[in-house]
């Protein structure tokens, strides 16, 4: 890569490989995702659905795989080999070469992440109607995968700069990002914007109730009175059910939001790194 | 007279231990500074001080006048820096060790590295990690000196180094000195290679300065008296390694008073250091007590 120049140019040397492998392998996702989306395009309701949880399971993982392989080992790796001494002492600060680093891995990531992103739109947008390709499919569309590999590396980043050691880097990546994404789906995206509650008589299955194109949240049973009904009581044909729910219109706003969300983790994360990363060793 | 490096009241501390203390020093430029002291005293702290790889807990260091904490650009770029262990990304090839020197120095001299590279015969294309030590001795000294440094720290740039490459790394490291003047702090435990190069003397004891000056001064000043030791109170001056005998004694004097009857040897540099370093509490900062007319 004759085009780079200073400190970029020794970040890529020394990231390069974790670079390609990761470039490849996002490409390699993206486009087997568009090949079944055509596919499926050629053949609807072909045999090709099959592979939909495998793909929901690379996408989802994706962005950790990203943080724990490229984000931790950035920075820690310096620390951990001593050779730190040997570009902290060039003619460059150190904030200088950490920003170098910072910058390199950002840019890459998120040339990555918007390959992976739109391979997986493009499959999305591509499914048969049978297949619930709104809400179920949240995980999956580009904003939120986007933003959760920027996320995760800035997390790596950060964590390997404070920690600076390599493994345990990997590892507490792993497991923060697992921690906040879980807690997020359950406990936040939710609620990112107001639901509609809604009381319905007669429905054999709160899904069924569920609008066309709206997601579902929460239902509840209720007793006559309108009040929760306690746990284990005889159910029949006309007990209302109190649905929750996001309208359809909620889909892309709600998928902004989110991606906003952890775009601005992702920089005060960078930013985090920064700091970490010039202390004193 | 220029000043290389400079720092009062210096000091880093990690916990409550202190690596260097309340240190004051100065060193002219032009010199080649042997530096040394037994493990733990505080060599590596204050090189890794000097070039602004530690932020001092007391005092502010300038090198050529300018703060390694305030001006670290000013610093960095004036200032070579060889790590204990030679420190190298193993994976570089030669030619990507010194791109690297190129592409992080303002004022990187290519040619001159490349020229020190082809002179001791190290493939350009070679990996870092598949050269022997000495070369990588040598890989890591281009790089430092190809930055152009106006000064030079070495951190035990010799050790675990075979005697054959000890001898071409410091003909290298001489050889540049004498064609570009540069200031040079090295610290060695290798007394015998630092007394052909360095022309000034800084020991360190226990995180302080215990000896610091030019050489040649030093070992003038300093003697070894042999006289009996029944008339030991006539010896004037400073006692740095006492050795008395039954009858006769023979000791490592600071002084430059020769009392009548006894006899005098110089003093090498290797006597000088082990007196000092097995006497913690004496030192050699400012001028001997007695000076004769």
């Amino acid at each position: 890569m004759t085009v780079l120049s200073g400190a970029t140019w020794l970040a890529w040397r020394n990231n390069r490989q974790a670079a390609v492998i990761g470039g490849v392998l996002a490409f390699v996702a993206a486009a087997a995702l568009v090949v079944v989306a055509v596919l499926e395009t050629a053949e609807p309701a072909g045999s090709v659905h099959t592979m939909s949880t495998a793909f929901r399971a690379v996408l989802i993982g994706a962005p950790a795989v990203a943080g724990v392989f490229v984000g931790a080992p950035l920075l820690s790796a310096d620390f951990e080999r001593g050779t730190y001494l040997l570009t902290w002492t060039q003619g460059m600060t150190r904030r200088h070469w950490t920003a170098a680093n910072l910058s390199l891995l950002i840019a890459l990531s998120a040339l990555a992440a918007v390959v992976m992103s739109v391979g997986a739109q493009i499959w999305i947008t591509h499914l048969p109607n049978t297949f619930d390709s709104t809400w179920g499919m949240y995980d999956l569309q580009a904003p939120v995968v986007f933003s959760y590999v920027l996320f995760a590396v800035a997390l790596g980043a950060a964590i390997g700069a404070a920690l600076r050691r390599t493994v345990p880097a990997m590892a507490a990546t792993l497991g923060i990002f697992i921690a906040v994404r879980v807690a997020f789906v359950e406990l936040a995206r939710p609620h990112l914007l107001p639901t509609i509650t809604r009381v319905v008589v007669g429905g054999t299955g709160a899904n069924s109730v569920v609008p066309p194109g709206a997601g579902y949240v929460d239902a509840t049973f209720l007793d006559s009175h309108l009040n929760p009904l306690p746990p284990g009581s005889p159910l029949g044909a006309n007990t209302p059910i109190s649905l929750v729910y996001q309208p359809a219109t909620h889909l892309w706003p709600m998928q902004g939001i989110e991606a906003g969300i952890f775009v601005v983790l992702a920089l005060a994360l960078v930013m985090a790194a920064l700091r970490f990363a010039t202390r004193d060793a | 007279m220029a000043v290389a490096f400079e720092a009062s009241g210096l000091g880093k501390r990690y916990g409550s231990t202190w690596a260097v203390r309340d240190l004051c020093i100065s060193i002219p430029t032009g010199r080649v500074v042997a530096l040394v002291g037994p493990n733990g005293a505080g060599k590596t702290t204050l090189l890794q001080l000097a070039i602004g790889l530690l932020t001092p807990d007391t005092g502010d260091p300038q090198v050529f006048g300018w703060s390694p904490r305030h001006n670290p650009t000013l610093v960095l770029a004036r200032v070579g820096f060889l790590a204990q262990d030679r420190l190298l990304y193993k994976g570089f090839t030669v030619a990507e060790t010194l791109r690297m020197g190129r592409e992080s120095n303002p004022k990187w001299d290519q040619v001159l590295a490349e020229a020190r590279m082809r002179r001791l015969e190290i493939p350009l294309n070679r990996r870092v990690g598949k050269l022997s030590g000495g070369q990588q001795a040598q890989v890591a000294l281009a790089l430092a000196l190809g930055k152009r440094p106006e000064l030079l720290l070495l951190d035990e740039p010799v050790a675990n180094l075979d005697p054959l490459a000890r001898r071409q790394f410091l003909a290298e490291l001489m050889e540049t000195v004498a064609a570009h003047g540069l200031t040079v702090v090295l610290s060695s435990h290798l007394i015998a290679d630092l007394e052909r190069l360095a022309d000034h003397l800084v020991i360190l004891a226990d995180g302080r300065l215990q000896v610091a000056g030019d050489l040649e001064p030093l070992l003038e000043e300093h003697r070894w008296l042999i006289g009996p030791t029944e008339e030991i109170s006539r010896v004037g001056g400073t006692v740095v390694q006492p050795g008395a005998g039954e009858r006769q004694c023979r000791m490592l004097v600071r002084t430059l008073v020769v009392p009548r009857g006894w006899a005098a040897e110089p003093v090498t540099l290797e006597d000088l250091v082990l007196a000092y370093l097995g006497n913690p509490g004496a030192s050699a900062l400012a001028q001997p007590e007695a000076v004769p007319a």
